[in-house]
């Protein structure tokens, strides 16, 4: 007997076998057939049948409750399996080819990396925490670049300061606002791209986000990916946020001429690289004092003659 | 913060899969974390919960396996698993790693209420 409803199976030993089994019941009227349905130990459910129609109300084991109207004709059996009307449960596989999350976002950058190099501009992705000096090293980089051909996309959450501060530097300037987004996107570049002018571009920096967490594993279509480190950060960030630096191309250790003030481990710095990354380019420099960007600006100059077919 | 974000790309890309499958509601998600993304799986979980409040996939069991980190040494082709803090080749000792595996965030199934 169903413990639920108390109504009896047509055969107790089908009812007792497993979820699945049979109904009788005679509705008014005289019309009698059973329904086959399967539910989950536990899981109960009520008829009241009226004549034509009628109605299921009864709950799951997942807690919905639901009930099913339709009519059927004198001793017309049915078969159904429950789920929340009109749904079924279902379980979507997803293609194997198509599961990276994040290779979503690595296509689209794939995307602009390829028109980029077209167009032999070189793309910079230029990551930190906050107050490393992202903003200070673009003004600096944009005064000594030729005017004209640098462009800055800037990426800040909410405030448009850092674009401001920027602008009149003889550079295009685009502020890509992420809202309470922590990192930038490839889809959020390509956007920003369609409204720049890149005839006569040579460079175009993104300001990301200042995080470092988050935009490391954000691939932007850049050709070169820049780390900034500042001193006032502490020697240990490169052990803390291996992601960051493990990602960079290009690492910048900033605010150099704070050295005689501040107690800063570059041995312990290069000592962390040594497990995380080899393969970068580590250089120093004062981005608001000046010292060390000539090498800057040479490193990116070189890199763009030697890598990009157009220039 | 690094997990809020991973976990939002997650949830959009569920109730992407979710509504091209004409899931009404998700409830149960099935994916896996990178072992070099670095992230907490409990701080995860409680990210997805909170990215997930309004969408179709808000309540949904979400079941993580942990993927591991393959690589090959860009220096001497040796492949190997790095670990989190550590990307040395264990043949020449170069950390410049091309990481095949171990970087991304997988989707591997989700169930839930179809539209008949």
């Amino acid at each position: 007997m169903c413990g639920q409803c108390g109504c009896t199976p047509e055969d107790e030993s089908e009812a007792s076998a497993g979820p699945s089994h049979k109904h009788p019941h005679v509705h008014e009227g005289g019309e009698a057939h059973s329904h086959e349905h399967s539910h989950g130990e536990g899981e109960g459910h009520r008829h009241v049948h009226g004549q034509g129609g009628h109605s299921h109300p009864h709950v799951h084991g997942t807690s919905e409750a639901h009930s099913h109207e339709h009519t059927h004709g004198a001793g017309q059996d049915h078969d159904h399996v429950h789920g929340e009307s009109p749904t079924h449960a279902a379980r979507i596989v997803v293609d194997k080819a198509r599961a990276g999350v994040l290779g979503v976002n690595s296509k689209a950058a794939d995307k602009i990396r390829e028109a980029m190099t077209r167009r032999g501009i070189v793309l910079v992705n230029i990551t930190s925490g906050p107050g490393s000096g992202k903003t200070t090293l673009l003004k600096s980089t944009l005064g000594a670049l030729e005017s004209g051909t640098a462009a800055v996309l800037v990426g800040d959450l909410e405030t448009e300061r850092d674009a401001g501060r920027l602008r009149g530097l003889g550079a295009q300037v685009r502020q890509i606002n992420t809202g309470k987004g922590c990192h930038l996107s490839a889809a959020q570049i390509a956007q920003a791209l369609e409204n720049l002018e890149l005839e006569g571009l040579e460079f175009v920096f993104i300001e990301n986000v200042g995080n470092m967490a988050c935009p490391a594993e954000f691939d932007l279509g850049e050709h070169v990916r820049v780390a900034l480190l500042s001193l006032p950060e502490g020697d240990d960030k490169v052990a803390k946020y291996p992601g960051l630096f493990a990602a960079a191309d290009v690492i910048l250790l900033n605010k150099i001429d704070l050295s005689r003030v501040l107690p800063f481990d570059e041995g312990l710095v290069k000592d962390d690289l040594s497990r995380i990354n080899t393969r970068a380019v580590l250089l120093r420099l004062s981005a608001m004092g000046g010292q060390g960007l000539d090498e800057w600006i040479q490193w990116l100059k070189a890199f763009r003659a030697a890598k990009m077919p157009k220039a | 913060m690094h997990e809020l974000s991973l976990a939002q790309s997650l949830v959009e890309r569920v109730e992407a899969e979710a509504a091209k499958a004409a899931l009404l509601k998700v409830t149960r998600v099935e994916a896996s974390l990178g072992s070099l993304l670095g992230v907490e799986k409990d701080l995860f979980e409680e990210a997805f919960a909170i990215s997930a409040r309004g969408a179709r996939c808000e309540g949904a069991r979400l079941e993580l396996r942990a993927e591991g980190a393959e690589a090959r040494c860009r220096a001497c082709g040796e492949r190997y698993e790095p670990e989190w803090q550590d990307f040395q080749c264990p043949a020449c000792g170069l950390a410049e790693p091309e990481i095949l595996k171990g970087r991304d965030l997988f989707l591997y199934a989700l169930s839930g209420e179809q539209a008949n």
